[in-house]
């Protein structure tokens, strides 16, 4: 579908992925409405929206595990194998009895699509051990994945997902279940993957916080419609309260910046004190 | 069943168990259905979707039932069944669809009601002993091609298991994950409902409709609580499916002296009991094991 010119386009500005002009419907409801968007090598995109804006859906639209109305996606040109997308999905089901561990679980992310008898050598393993240990559940190895907690299990469904050393990570809010400390772990994690080996991050996110000091670009959706921008421009109080439609403030604690939604009672206690 | 019962009569030990052709016979089936539910029981428990497998036995026996009335070969009958409504059911998407519980009321009902209407008028135009071979099997009484077939169809549900296993896997934990690892996952699920029908049709021939997804689901269940690895657990399954079926044929032939009337119980009847018998055993261990743990603290 690409011509040489917009190969060229690609290949010097390093896209790895993109969509153009994507419509989605869900039961009848147009949820992506003519939506584009670009991840580029290297880069760093928060995808953030109201609940229900969308996020999921694109997410799931850029991977292909979805029926497209209209537009088209591209992938990476290793996206058929192993090594192309990175994959966290929200939310995985695990039954309590399931007989994976969580080395099996994470292993599954480096040969989860061959055909036949698992060929596993040192270098698998040491593969499979490294992704543990970048988000701390090495020690949590042999365990089944049906006994863990919630935020376990979301880190080593990350584990998963960046063992094969993607090249694009879509992550769909992958740091709901887990603690700030936590949250900024995986994130500090993602980050060092994206530095070492150039990987693009696509992670959405409820609390866009944790990842303000690493991503360059974010990109919300409102009403089906997504706009991308550097993060300067969109983590502002007017374009987050017209976004969220609720007053949102932008902080700055100690050279970094937060995001303060402003209720009645905060800002009636605000207009107290300064009586 | 005269060949068994003149084998039966004319050894009085053992020894004519292993002698009796009939016997090996029911062995060598029992075997091959026994590794391959085993097999795709592991990943039916893995879905927690024992619904499809039992769904499909219901529909099946609609087959083996119908076979039965018109006459024709019992084996052929439960696995066209099979193959349709298994495709049929993955082709609308019925592990997605909402009123889950509704359809599944129906299709039991309509399945068992269609069975139930097929044998009662099949037995009023052939023998009647023979309406309890479609509930409860004809393990002791196969016809002379079905081991070949069930070993032929046996080996393919066993080569597409070790060959697509893991993506099979990766696709029954979540479909975007296996969607992102590069798995076509229409393909590999059509795959596995395939090896699911077959599966089921070949059990639901030689130990009966009512009973094939006791074979599909227990062992598998049974080996997950004591093992970890897919590899390792659903050779553990396929162990005690085995299990069942030599020690089930054990105790039909056995049972066959119990009574003055010198009828054996069904030997689908004893494969369950043994199956029940080892997952109460795999609970005991898991339970031991856990006793053991919180003392050793």
């Amino acid at each position: 579908m690409t011509t040489s010119t917009d190969e060229q386009r690609e290949i010097s500005e390093r896209i790895l992925l993109s969509a153009h002009d994507l419509t989605v419907y869900r039961d009848a409801h147009r949820v992506l409405d003519h939506v584009g968007i670009t991840v580029r090598r290297g880069g760093f995109t928060a995808l953030i929206g109201a609940n229900g804006s969308g996020k999921t859906t694109l997410l799931q639209a850029l991977l292909g595990a979805i029926h497209i109305s209209n537009g088209s996606v591209t992938r990476p040109s290793r996206a058929k194998g192993v090594g192309g997308i990175g994959y966290v999905p929200q939310h995985v089901d695990f039954d309590p009895d399931i007989p994976l561990t969580v080395w099996d679980t994470v292993a599954l992310g480096l040969d989860g699509g061959r055909l036949g008898f698992p060929r596993r050598n040192q270098r698998f393993n040491d593969a499979v051990l490294r992704a543990l240990q970048a988000v701390d559940i090495d020690a949590l190895a042999q365990r089944p994945i049906g006994g863990l907690s919630g935020g376990q299990q979301q880190r080593a469904l990350i584990a998963h997902a960046l063992v094969a050393s993607p090249e694009v990570l879509l992550m769909d809010e992958p740091l709901s279940s887990l603690d700030p400390p936590g949250a900024q772990r995986v994130v500090d994690v993602v980050d060092k993957a994206r530095r070492a080996y150039g990987t693009a991050v696509l992670m959405s996110s409820h609390d866009v916080t944790p990842l303000l000091p690493y991503a360059d670009t974010v990109a919300y959706l409102r009403a089906g419609h997504l706009t991308e921008g550097p993060t300067d421009d969109i983590i502002t109080t007017d374009v987050l309260t017209r976004l969220y439609q609720q007053p949102v403030e932008v902080g700055v604690v100690n050279g970094r910046r937060v995001l303060l939604p402003v209720s009645e009672a905060t800002s009636a206690e605000q207009a107290r004190r300064v009586r | 069943m005269t060949a068994f019962a003149a084998s039966a009569l004319a050894a009085s030990a053992w020894s004519g168990f292993f002698a009796s052709h009939t016997v090996r016979t029911a062995l060598l089936v029992g075997s091959v259905v026994a590794v391959i539910c085993a097999m795709i029981g592991c990943l039916v428990v893995l879905q927690a979707d024992a619904f499809s497998a039992h769904a499909l036995a219901d529909l099946g026996a609609v087959g083996g039932a119908g076979a039965f009335l018109i006459g024709v070969n019992q084996l052929a009958g439960f696995l066209i069944a099979s193959l349709i409504f298994g495709w049929v059911m993955e082709g609308i998407g019925v592990r997605r669809i909402r009123e889950r519980d509704t359809v599944t009321g129906l299709v039991l009902g309509t399945g068992l009601g269609l069975t139930a209407l097929f044998l009662y008028l099949g037995s009023q135009l052939n023998s009647s002993t023979s309406t309890m071979s479609v509930l409860f099997g004809s393990l002791f009484s196969v016809l002379p091609n079905a081991p070949y077939m069930i070993s032929v169809l046996g080996l393919v549900v066993v080569v597409a298991l070790i060959l697509f296993g893991r993506q099979m896997m990766l696709v029954c934990v979540d479909e975007s994950l296996a969607q992102a690892a590069g798995v076509h996952v229409r393909l590999i699920r059509l795959a596995f409902t395939t090896c699911l029908s077959l599966a089921v049709a070949l059990s639901s021939y030689s130990i009966g409709a009512v009973l094939s997804t006791a074979l599909i689901v227990i062992p598998a269940s049974a080996a997950m609580s004591i093992s970890h690895g897919t590899g390792r657990t659903m050779a553990r399954a396929a162990a005690l499916g085995v299990l069942a079926v030599w020690v089930g044929t054990a105790l039909s032939y056995a049972s066959y002296g119990w009574t003055a009337h010198h009828a054996n119980w069904p030997v689908s009847f004893w494969i369950v009991v043994v199956v029940a018998f080892e997952w109460l055993a795999t609970r005991l261990v898991t339970f031991c094991r856990a006793r053991l743990t919180r003392g050793n603290r």
